[in-house]
């Protein structure tokens, strides 16, 4: 069914090659994975066969592959969509309209299906994946996971064999990956071919027929899902695959900064639009220690930090830092938040000058300094966004470091990322802790709650449920809320 | 066109809606007497009536009553400035009246996907409605991405201020543009892969699921408004005032 | 190949339709400051000229094409109709979108030089919804009081708008216009280009 003999490619801009002589062989019906390491060109495999590659991405090729015995490569895009239905992995940007229905009738408008049959197969695929009370809705008022459900609803309504999803499941939520999981035992009932680039394994251990495990381009070898299971930690961090079972994830041994200062919240509200969205009586955090924010899609996490760093001028409520009440003005004068969205924090053209924006007065040791402990030393001239990911992201904590901020907050940094970079921002997290800095983490990823965290709050519909220290003991609390068993 | 309950409610091709609101707008610049302004609106109050806004048609009605009697009280006592100023809201106000009526009921009756499907009707090339309605669906988008800009420029203490675009406009500038554009740019890739991988550009016929026709009442009421404007330009061409 | 071509065309074509939103953005919000505040409000064409240039700029580099030019260029005087206002700007801004077209044409959409000059005209198209100031002056100040406009805005702006501060207005704008060019050439595009965008 899709066939690829002896295929390499290198991107125009690029020097390297992507993909070394791989060779691989996909039969009608079979759910493949394909994982390792940010980079290893499994994202390129995904960009040959849905025929993004040389559409949108310029470059040589050589070798030969084929779907259906059409060569994608030299087929236009449009043609290749009939077959291969691709699902990305941003929720935000890959709608065109903006109705839950106009959108899953799009492919098959564009395809100049009579209204009839657009109707039929819009309700069809409404109701196999359950989504009827998502129909006509505004799609920029769904959750994350509803969003994506319609993605698949979209292409689901234009029936091609072949499915390629590029991490589908870095924006969602446990629950929405549940229900990601549920869509794709459905496509493998029903006999399609689901290829997925992903890096997280728990939800896929039933679905997946063999693992393709890629280093550097290459192909290293094959798993099975058991195989996969068994892997040990430093397996684990050698290929950049995440655990198979969450259920036996060690709750790691964290080293513990004692601290007298508290960060303490009174009576803690916000209304957006007349609706009450945030409602926090009391709670009080500790310096020195890493609190992880939890919480379904929507419950009012990122409300919760932006409140809490002072970012909403219309907030009520008092918080004191250090025994010291500080308006919301002052708090967002020593706050700093690592967003998810990296590009839209960095404004300068050399990583030096975005380290020490917005201040005065540059000390050139202490930027060295910085420099050398988030290892980006010899990054200093590069323009920001010529970097990769994790790079980007330790020059913001940089700048975060620099200017002295003592509390630091960061929206889902794990989220994309494989086994091995993960544990890489356990580390440097781990290195921020000090005695008078408050350290935030929103996040989804439950391996690095157990490596990182300290401390654990969970969020829902405005307001704190659960707020405990993370130990032996309290961790079925949080096994409770992913559900793990 | 759907019966609510006992509810009349005709959904008029969006092509009639913009002809409507195009003709109307000049016929309404055309005469000037209280009677001829009150026969336009009760034109337009007709159409919201059965088009779907039977609310807002009450309302405006009432809304305009009301000002015809304001500026009969206020009338005779125009010298005093606090009743000139009445005068003047209420006169101009009432004047345009109908305009803002039925670019409310244009704006709030047609989706977004119909009025899409209008323009493949019109055989509008495939560029022009691809970009048409790309830039009704970017707004909100932008509107979130600058918040989330501006959220981080407030963090790094360089957040847009009156005193900052005085004293260092190209930064500030800078500082805003850039950020922006690229995530603008982004935004403007993954949707034209996410489109592209479904056959945006097949060509050949595009097809809508809520198919847009002409029906009975599209054709009326177009034919009413079309003659009346030839009547008022045929008046005015003679040199007669209504 | 052919299609593949078009495929590009069609990618192009959403480039531009979100670039225009942009534009768009930032018309309703100088708008929203400058219209209410008397003093300001004879600036706002001056300042959407300089804050545009970038947008207008980029559209061109990933759009070249003359629909967007006139897409842009016409949509705020429709939506001027839409909202109730006098339906004179169309009789400005579709023009001034055709000669904006024949300018940058003549560098094939690719030259910044042409692309600039057309901004200029481009910048003009705004002026749809001032022009009546002095074509339709009595009416225009009665459908500024439908905003709700006190009677003191409206003698402050008959008292700055003597017939020459039309011609100045313009001349401001292509100012303006040029001044944003210029800071899209020396500053952003070096900045884009660095970041490997542009």
């Amino acid at each position: 069914m899709i066939e690829m003999k002896d295929v390499s490619f290198c991107y125009a801009q690029s020097d390297t090659e992507s993909l070394c002589g791989v060779n691989l062989s996909i039969a009608d019906g079979e759910c493949i994975l394909l994982c390792g390491k940010s980079g290893c060109g499994k994202t390129t495999m995904t960009r040959l066969i849905n025929g993004m590659i040389p559409d949108f991405y310029d470059g040589e090729l050589k070798g030969e592959v084929l779907v259906n015995g059409i060569n994608p490569i030299s087929s236009p895009l449009h043609e290749i969509s009939d077959m291969v239905g691709t699902v990305f992995q941003n929720p935000r940007t890959q709608f065109y309209t903006m109705n839950t229905t106009s959108e899953i009738a799009f492919g098959c408008e564009n395809r100049g299906m009579e209204p009839d049959a657009i109707r039929k197969r819009v309700t069809q695929a409404a109701e196999d994946l359950g989504i009827q009370g998502l129909l006509d809705r505004n799609i920029f008022q769904l959750s994350g996971g509803e969003k994506q459900k319609i993605a698949f609803a979209s292409i689901y309504a234009v029936n091609p064999e072949v499915y390629v999803l590029d991490e589908p499941s870095s924006n969602l939520d446990c629950f929405a990956i549940r229900e990601l999981r549920s869509i794709l035992e459905l496509l493998k009932a029903q006999g399609r071919t689901v290829i997925l680039a992903e890096h997280r394994t728990w939800y896929l251990e039933e679905l997946v027929d063999r693992a393709v495990y890629m280093e550097q381009g290459k192909i290293v070898r094959e798993y099975s899902m058991q195989e996969l299971k068994r892997f040990t930690m430093e397996e684990r961090i050698e290929t950049g695959i995440r655990p198979v079972s969450l259920s036996d994830y060690p709750l790691s041994e964290k080293k513990s900064v004692k601290s007298d200062k508290y960060l303490s919240v009174q009576d803690l509200r916000f209304a957006y639009k007349k609706e009450t969205a945030l409602q926090i009586p009391d709670a009080k955090f500790q310096a020195g220690n890493i609190t992880a924010i939890i919480g379904k899609n929507g419950a009012g996490k990122s409300t919760f930090v932006s409140a809490l760093s002072g970012i909403f001028k219309k907030q009520k409520g008092t918080v004191c830092m250090d025994g010291k009440r500080q308006n919301p003005k002052e708090r967002v004068a020593v706050s700093y938040m690592v967003m998810q969205e990296v590009n839209h924090q960095l404004f300068t053209d050399s990583v030096e000058e975005e380290i020490v924006l917005g201040t005065q007065g540059l000390s050139a040791d202490r930027l060295e300094h910085i420099l050398e402990q988030m290892d980006i030393a010899d990054l200093k001239e590069r323009h920001p966004m010529t970097l990769s990911g994790g790079q980007k992201q330790r020059v913001a904590i940089a700048a975060a470091v620099f200017c002295g901020k003592k509390i630091l907050i960061f929206d889902e940094p794990t989220s994309g990322l494989d086994f091995s970079h993960m544990m890489q921002t356990v580390i440097l997290l781990q290195k921020l802790k000090s005695p008078d800095t408050y350290i935030f983490v929103i996040t989804h990823d439950y391996e690095f709650i157990l490596s990182a965290c300290d401390e654990v709050v969970q969020i829902e519909m405005g307001c704190i449920k659960e707020k405990y220290s993370l130990n032996i003991k309290s961790l079925k609390k949080l096994r409770d809320f992913y559900q793990i068993n | 066109m759907n019966r609510d309950g006992n509810r009349l409610c005709l959904n008029f091709d969006p092509r009639t809606k913009i002809l409507l609101l195009i003709e109307l707008d000049i016929i309404l610049f055309m005469g000037h007497s209280l009677i001829y302004e009150t026969c336009v609106l009760l034109f337009c109050s007709l159409i919201l009536a059965i088009g779907g806004q039977r609310k807002s048609a009450a309302k405006f009605l009432t809304v305009y009553m009301v000002f015809v009697v304001m500026q009969w009280f206020v009338d005779p006592y125009v010298e005093i400035f606090i009743f000139s100023l009445l005068h003047f809201i209420t006169v101009c106000v009432r004047k345009l009246l109908p305009c803002i009526m039925l670019g409310k009921w244009l704006i709030a009756t047609t989706e977004v996907s119909s009025f899409v499907a209008a323009l493949w009707k019109m055989k509008i090339p495939r560029d022009v409605i691809i970009t048409t309605s790309v830039m009704f669906r970017c707004f909100p988008t932008i509107k979130e991405e600058w918040e989330s800009i501006q959220i981080a420029m407030k963090m790094r203490g360089i957040d847009l201020n009156m005193k900052r675009m005085v004293t260092s406009p190209v930064r500030t500038m800078e500082y805003l543009f850039v950020p922006l554009f690229i995530s603008v740019l982004n935004v403007s890739d993954e949707l034209a892969a996410a489109a592209l991988c479904r056959g945006l550009d097949k060509p050949g016929h595009h097809t809508c699921m809520e198919p847009v026709c002409f029906r009975w009442f599209d054709y009326v009421f177009m034919m009413v408004a079309t003659i009346w404007l030839f009547v008022m330009c045929a008046l005015w061409i003679r040199g007669y005032a209504v | 190949m052919e299609n593949q071509r078009k495929g590009h065309s069609s990618r192009k074509a959403i480039a531009a339709g979100v670039f225009i939103a942009l534009y768009l953005v930032t018309y309703v919000i100088v708008g929203a400051i400058c219209m209410p505040i008397a003093a300001i409000f004879l600036l706002m064409p001056e300042v959407v000229a300089l804050l545009a240039a970038p947008t207008y700029h980029m559209m061109l580099a990933k759009s070249p094409a003359g629909t967007p030019i006139f897409i842009a260029a016409v949509i705020p005087s429709l939506i001027l109709i839409a909202s109730g206002h006098i339906p004179i700007a169309p009789l400005v801004s579709i023009p001034v979108g055709i000669i904006a077209i024949l300018l940058a044409r003549k560098g094939d959409y690719r030259e910044f030089k042409w692309n600039a000059v057309s901004h200029i005209v481009f910048s003009w198209n705004l002026f749809g919804g001032f022009v009546p100031i002095w074509f339709m002056r009595d009416y225009f100040f009665e459908s500024t009081l439908e905003g709700g406009m006190s009677q003191e805005f409206c003698d402050t702006v008959r008292s700055l708008t003597p017939w020459w501060v039309l011609p100045v207005m313009l001349a401001a704008t292509a100012l303006f216009s040029l001044l944003g060019s210029l800071f899209t050439k020396k500053v952003l595009n070096k900045h884009l280009a660095k970041a490997g965008v542009l």
